[in-house]
């Protein structure tokens, strides 16, 4: 069980970097920002929960790529679970300070985290599975190439796909919106913090599970891609 | 054989027992629901007002009497007027009459009333009122007496000297039953052939808090003198100033005399208050009307505090701290930065909770008044942020009146004087209580060059911030001060508030004291819905602390920001007194064509004349007057009524002194009027005169 919380110092030092950053910039608007305003405006504060999260979900796929997934055999997976449990329930005291200063209560958190939980599996699992299938060269950048496209590619053709539709889109989680735009965890997860925050919530939030649901298969899939490809180093150690 | 013979035996008994039990179960929910039904043959009816009147712009009493029959009743009391909403839960035990007093404002002149009794949501016996409804500055007249009969010439009283309305007359009982706010609806009071000692308890303190709210009341002191003087009205040898009120004692006795006679004695002694009742809106609808300004006030409460911030940053360093250590600590102890992850979310879960992230929000913006006496008035806006949309509820029990505000009107329970809301937030609530207070009147020494000297001390025991005087037209700047701070005044007048407009002479205020927004918001609050034009100057201060309501039932501690209102007068050394311009406020009457610019600038339409007011405490003897602000040549004209010709003469210079003077003030408060002019700021005046308390209008019983 313990072995499990082993993470690898390299990755405990992207969590404290991570933890360090969002830091720096929640007490740098505190102090600048938020205690300057003159009277209460639970909007603005909502809107600062809002903006704080998806800030973090952006730095933690930054940051993930360099996570180091070591280790063989099944605990591999489950360290890599655990590690990434840890590294998106790190900045949950910053997230708790919001909510205190800005008096927001019942906001769950906890359902946005998820998201940023899964798609942080299915990124390491998608690596793993890269390196199984013995792309090492091209493995990080295949990793950046691909949180690119999810992150910013997707929200790109949303956007020219309503210019040629000529729809109109009101709000995050809009009804017209083709189902593929919003499996993006981005998106998602900003639909999910509008609603929390007071937002219109149109379709329901029906987007939510199903975006969990797409995530969790896909790092199941990669995690038995390179389970049922186990790497060549290792083969190769066996044979020698 | 023996237990087929039972078995059959058992069989036919059997199902004879059985359907023996079956109807009898039948019968008996039968039967219960026939006397339910018969127990809801409960009686209601309602009654509302004075004798049935109600005044407009006032709190009306609405009683309601419910008669319960056969069986103990539970249920709801509902009462629907001018579209709020008003409930109380009741248990009626049977045969029993109960009657419940519910205390409603009213702003409509086509009210209806309708009461009902409801018991598990159906609606069970319902009852309508359509009251007389008197328009907001009407005059309404209590007589105390055990001959009331006697009194019959007071609807005859037409007070033409101070606005031509219409009197009504209402018979008060010795142990009436009416609430403070509910007894502000009367003008005056007139008692005579009454025992003094008659009157019960709670209605005799609440008589004596009309009096000193700014209210007049008329005492006989001819052939049943006897019998009047005793209580409160006792040793009354000349009228006696009660807080801001008096009471008279009219040697001629008040019975079988003419309405000339008493309209004579009322003008001479109407207070400022009472005057203002009649020719203007009355408080509550100004108070109402002004309550959105006090929105901001209470939201600007739930700010995040410089405390909480640094212990959370402190608490954040530690965090960073830790992790860093278990960094380096990584070859020993490599669970260590889980854990520490894994501790510190928790720590500020603890944190968080103790916070009370998970309650819902409530701050409250009030004004308190201090008046003279140990007693003040606290008016309190209360807003709750809920969280969803549920239904929450708010009580103050100490309030003596609460009302909602806002759109979303929700069910308010005036007898546990408790508001409910539902729905998204966030919601507010207007109340008004009265408590104790420390706070002595503050004197101040003004002499003839215009300096001001004295002590002012802070009577509260926690902090006054941006505090100021106000006295006529001159703001000071006091700064901030300590709990029971004292501090020395010596301040040349410097009139920088004099003849300004509306809008100038708040910012003027506002920039001296250094006044945030949320404050400015509460000060206009208190000048627009809650001044009402006593003579004397002002202390203000702001103070922020806490206050105690209950939210769905539980107790809490709120934060609150509440301005303190001191009343200050001046001393008046070797009988001398000097009032400098503007500590007698002006009181304006509007007729329906002049549209007011706010409280000291009106609009008069073409041809419109604006009659105003001054009014003098009656143990002061004016030997000069000057008017300050009066419109120039051209632009309109001032005239002054002159009393014992009963004509209008126009102003010389700016100002009265002597015999022409006399003549203006003699049996009633100095009247002006304004013609000809389309913007009118009210002119102020300064006096110069002799105390003089055994004069024609002599305060013997002093000031108390």
């Amino acid at each position: 069980m313990i072995e499990i919380l082993n993470i690898g110092k390299e990755n405990k030092l992207i969590i404290t970097v991570y933890i360090a950053l969002l830091s720096v910039v929640s007490t740098a608007y505190f102090l600048l920002v938020a205690m300057r305003a003159e009277g209460y405006d639970p909007e603005a504060w909502g809107k600062a929960y809002m903006y704080f999260m998806l800030f973090s979900f952006v730095l933690f796929s930054v940051l993930l790529p360099f996570w180091k997934t070591g280790g063989a055999g099944r605990g591999k997976y489950l360290k890599m679970l655990g590690g990434v449990l840890v590294f998106t329930l790190s900045p949950i005291p910053l997230i708790l300070m919001i909510l205190v200063l800005g008096k927001l209560s019942g906001v769950n958190f906890m359902l946005v985290l998820a998201v940023q939980a899964l798609w942080g599996t299915g990124l390491l699992s998608f690596k793993s599975a890269l390196e199984a299938l013995r792309i090492k060269k091209w493995k990080g950048f295949l990793l950046a190439v691909f949180i690119f496209a999810v992150l910013v590619l997707l929200p790109v053709f949303l956007y020219f796909f309503v210019e040629y539709n000529r729809t109109v889109i009101t709000t995050v989680f809009d009804k017209r919106i083709p189902f593929l735009f919003l499996l993006n965890p981005l998106h998602s997860a900003a639909g999910l913090l509008n609603a929390q925050t007071g937002g219109q919530v149109q379709g329901g939030y029906m987007p939510y599970p199903a975006c969990l649901l797409f995530w969790t298969l896909f790092s199941c899939v990669n995690m038995a891609i390179s389970i049922k490809y186990p790497q060549v180093k290792e083969r190769r150690r066996n044979r020698t | 054989m023996e237990s087929k013979r039972t078995g059959q035996i058992t069989g036919k008994y059997g199902l004879r027992l059985f359907t023996a039990i079956f109807l009898t179960v039948v019968l008996w929910l039968f039967g219960a629901h026939t006397c339910a039904y018969g127990a809801q043959n409960i009686n209601i009816s309602i009654a509302a007002g004075f004798d049935g009147k109600c005044r407009l712009g006032g709190v009306n009493p609405v009683a309601v009497s419910v008669e319960g029959t056969g069986e103990d009743w539970e249920g709801t009391l509902t009462v629907v007027a001018e579209g709020r909403n008003y409930s109380h839960g009741i248990k009626i035990p049977k045969y029993c009459r109960k009657s419940f007093v519910f205390s409603i404002p009213f702003f409509k002149a086509d009210s209806k009333i309708s009461a009902g009794l409801e018991s598990g949501g159906k609606a069970v016996a319902g009852a309508d009122f359509s009251p007389e409804m008197l328009p907001e500055n009407s005059v309404l007249i209590g007589i105390l007496s055990d001959t009331p009969e006697t009194f019959a010439y007071a609807a005859g009283i037409d007070l033409d000297a101070l606005g031509g309305k219409k009197a009504h007359v209402v018979r008060l009982d010795k142990d009436f039953a009416y609430s403070g706010e509910e007894l502000e609806n009367f003008n005056f009071i007139l008692v005579d052939d009454f025992d003094g000692t008659d009157l019960a308890a709670e209605s005799g303190k609440t008589l004596e808090r009309w009096i000193r709210r700014g209210n007049c009341l008329l005492v006989g002191a001819g052939q049943y003198a006897y019998k009047n003087m005793k209580g409160l009205f006792e040793d009354l040898t000349g009228p006696r100033s009660v807080g801001d009120g008096v009471i008279v004692p009219v040697p001629e006795g008040l019975e079988n005399k003419t309405p000339e006679f008493v309209e004579e004695v009322l003008q001479k002694y109407a207070t400022p208050y009472g005057i203002s009742k009649i020719v203007g809106e009355s408080g509550l609808t100004r108070q109402l009307r002004e309550v959105e300004k006090l929105y901001p006030a209470s939201d600007g409460r739930l700010r995040p505090t410089a405390d909480a911030l640094f212990f959370l940053l402190s608490l954040l360093a530690l965090y960073l701290l830790a992790a860093g250590t278990a960094l380096c600590l990584d070859k020993k102890l490599h669970w260590l930065f889980s854990a520490v992850v894994a501790g510190f979310c928790g720590i500020f879960y603890i944190a968080a909770l103790w916070g009370g992230v998970q309650d819902t929000s409530a701050a409250a913006a009030a004004v308190k008044i201090h008046e003279k006496g140990n007693t003040s008035r606290r008016y309190t806006l209360t807003g709750v942020y809920p969280r969803g949309e549920g239904k929450i509820s708010l009580k103050w029990p100490e309030a003596s009146f609460l009302c909602n505000c806002g759109q979303d009107q929700g069910v308010e329970d005036p007898l546990e004087m408790e508001s409910g809301f539902a729905g998204k937030g966030p919601h507010y609530a207007y109340g008004m209580g009265l408590e104790p207070s420390e706070a002595a009147v503050f004197k101040l020494d003004l002499d003839q060059g215009e300096v001001l000297t004295g002590k002012i001390k802070n009577p509260l025991p926690y902090k006054l911030c941006q505090c100021f005087l106000l006295l006529g037209d001159t703001v000071i700047s006091l700064g901030d001060l300590e709990g029971r701070e004292e501090v020395r005044v010596k301040y040349r007048l410097d009139h920088n508030l004099r003849s300004l407009s509306e809008y100038n002479f708040l910012d003027t205020i506002s920039r001296t004291a250094r006044m945030e927004e949320g404050q400015q918001l509460l000060f206009e609050h208190y000048y627009y819905g809650l001044e009402d034009g006593a003579p004397g100057g002002r202390l203000l201060g702001f103070a922020d602390g806490t206050e105690r309501v209950q939210v769905d039932g539980r107790a809490r501690s709120i934060r609150s920001t509440v301005l303190h209102v001191f009343p200050a007068e001046l001393n008046a050394p070797e009988g001398e007194v000097y009032f400098p311009c503007g500590y007698i406020a002006p009181v304006p009457d509007p007729g329906e064509n002049t549209a007011p610019a706010g409280k000291k600038e009106y609009l008069p339409g073409q041809g419109e004349e604006l009659p105003v007011y001054y009014v003098l405490p009656p143990d002061i003897r004016a030997e000069e007057i000057q008017f300050y602000g009066v419109p120039e040549k051209g632009a309109g004209t001032l005239e002054v009524f002159d009393r014992k010709q009963g004509s209008w003469r126009e102003l010389e210079g700016n100002s009265l002194s002597g015999d022409s003077l006399d003549r203006c003030t003699a049996g009633g408060p100095l009247k002006i009027r304004i013609t000809g002019a389309s913007r009118v700021i009210l002119p102020d005046i300064s006096l110069k005169g002799a105390y003089d308390p055994k004069g024609e209008k002599g305060t013997a019983g002093g000031q108390s």
